[in-house]
């Protein structure tokens, strides 16, 4: 039984806002006071981490194991027994509150090596085995941001987390999108037997001033009244600010729609937080 | 993502080299790399078909001396054949003759020094006996 919060950031299409949308309620939620761990298993280019500015660091770093692709291995259990600090081995310091697991290129070939293991529940059980049995104790909240598509490594993320924070920005494709994420939680639901819920739909980057923009956020919450947050409005800090490795909590002088769109991502935090207070599951 | 399969418990650095990982691309770079070996072997098969020797000849007077003794005492040389072919789990049946100790032997020092290259030459095989179809 999970003893944090746990969450993941999927939809399946890329560049719809996960990373920034991850990154932003986790250090809402540190602001908050919790102890909160960001997992990046977005892809090699580690998004993540150019968040907050470390990417370069990590690269750097000459000694890359083990990393978060080592914790999907057979031989994790050992290799854990085996390092003085294996957790603490792999995680970063944002410098903004949460910690940060970061992506590695070993991930690159994860999904095709998770294809290997014949049993589905091992094969989309293993983050869900870490998280459980290394993570529990030392964090109260982890969010992961996933990959932009279906593969074993987003079935892990879905498993390990059984909420599912689904960015969106307003238009038809994610419209769709988003209808095609529920159908594709129930099918996971009805396979697996465990229960998964569309936790938070966060529409971003919206221009309530124009038509459209108000046309599509009234859609979507009409189309999930129990998972719609309240909208990030467009901002053109908060790209300001990832290009300097930092959210928009980080800036000391905000635009309005930069103060909105911070206060936009408290209020996320918070709804998401209740919604996942004393969730339990398997 | 296979678990090492030894007796004991494997070490840190086995550990690691067992599951270190690149990019894709490293990886089918490492694969094509591991794969030489495989592919000379098969090539070399390909030429022996088309006509090149299967016999290969080694100068060494000690050996020479040796397997010369042997063939004077045939209760010993029979008894390190059969040592030989038991090494290599082979059906123990037939006279051994000068040319199968010799190919026992040679299998088994490779088997016992260097099981990979053993293992590309069975890859090798397969796959030769696989492409003539």
């Amino acid at each position: 039984m999970a003893e944090t919060m746990r969450a993941c950031a999927f939809l399946d299409k890329g560049g719809v806002g996960k990373t920034t949308a991850i990154a932003h309620l986790g250090v809402a939620l540190a602001e908050k006071g919790h102890d909160v761990l960001l997992i990046d298993l977005a892809g090699k280019q580690g998004d993540l981490a150019k968040q907050f500015g470390l990417w370069g660091e990590i690269k750097a770093e000459e000694d890359d194991w083990p990393n978060i692709s080592t914790v999907f291995a057979d031989e994790w259990e050992l290799i854990s027994k085996k390092l003085d600090n294996a957790v603490e081995d792999l995680v970063w310091e944002t410098g903004e509150g949460p910690d940060l697991i970061p992506a590695h290129e070993g991930l690159d070939t994860l999904d095709s090596e998770l294809n290997n293991i014949e049993d589905t529940e091992d094969r989309y059980s293993r983050l869900n085995k870490f998280l459980d049995e290394f993570v529990d104790d030392k964090y109260d909240v982890v969010l992961i941001d996933l990959p932009g598509l279906t593969n074993n490594v987003t079935y892990n993320g879905i498993w390990a987390t059984q909420h599912v924070i689904a960015p969106a920005r307003p238009g038809p494709f994610e419209s769709e999108q988003a209808s095609a994420l529920q159908a594709d939680l129930k099918n996971f639901e009805e396979t697996f037997d465990i229960d998964v819920e569309l936790t938070l739909v966060l529409p971003n980057e919206v221009d309530t001033r124009t038509n459209l923009g108000q046309k599509y956020l009234d859609a979507f919450a009409s189309e999930y009244p129990e998972a719609i947050g309240e909208h990030v409005p467009s901002s053109q800090d908060i790209q300001n600010a990832q290009e300097d490795g930092s959210t928009v909590f980080a800036l000391e002088e905000l635009s309005r729609t930069a103060e909105r769109a911070r206060d936009a991502y408290v209020q996320n935090a918070q709804t998401l937080a209740t919604r996942l207070n004393g969730g339990t599951h398997e | 993502m296979e678990a090492l399969m030894s007796d004991s418990e494997p070490s840190l650095d086995e550990l690691r080299a067992n599951t270190e990982k690149s990019n894709r691309i490293e990886t089918e770079r490492e694969k094509k790399e591991e794969n030489t070996l495989t592919n000379a072997i098969i090539n070399s098969f390909e030429e022996i078909g088309e006509g090149r020797s299967k016999t290969l000849s080694l100068r060494d007077e000690n050996i020479a001396a040796l397997v010369y003794g042997l063939e004077t005492h045939s209760d010993d040389l029979q008894a390190v054949g059969k040592t030989l072919r038991n090494e290599l789990d082979r059906d123990d049946s037939g006279t051994i003759d000068r040319s199968e100790l010799l190919r026992l032997a040679i299998r088994v020092g490779l088997q016992q020094a260097a099981p990979d290259v053993i293992e590309a030459a069975g890859d090798a095989k397969a796959q030769y006996a696989s492409d003539q179809f």
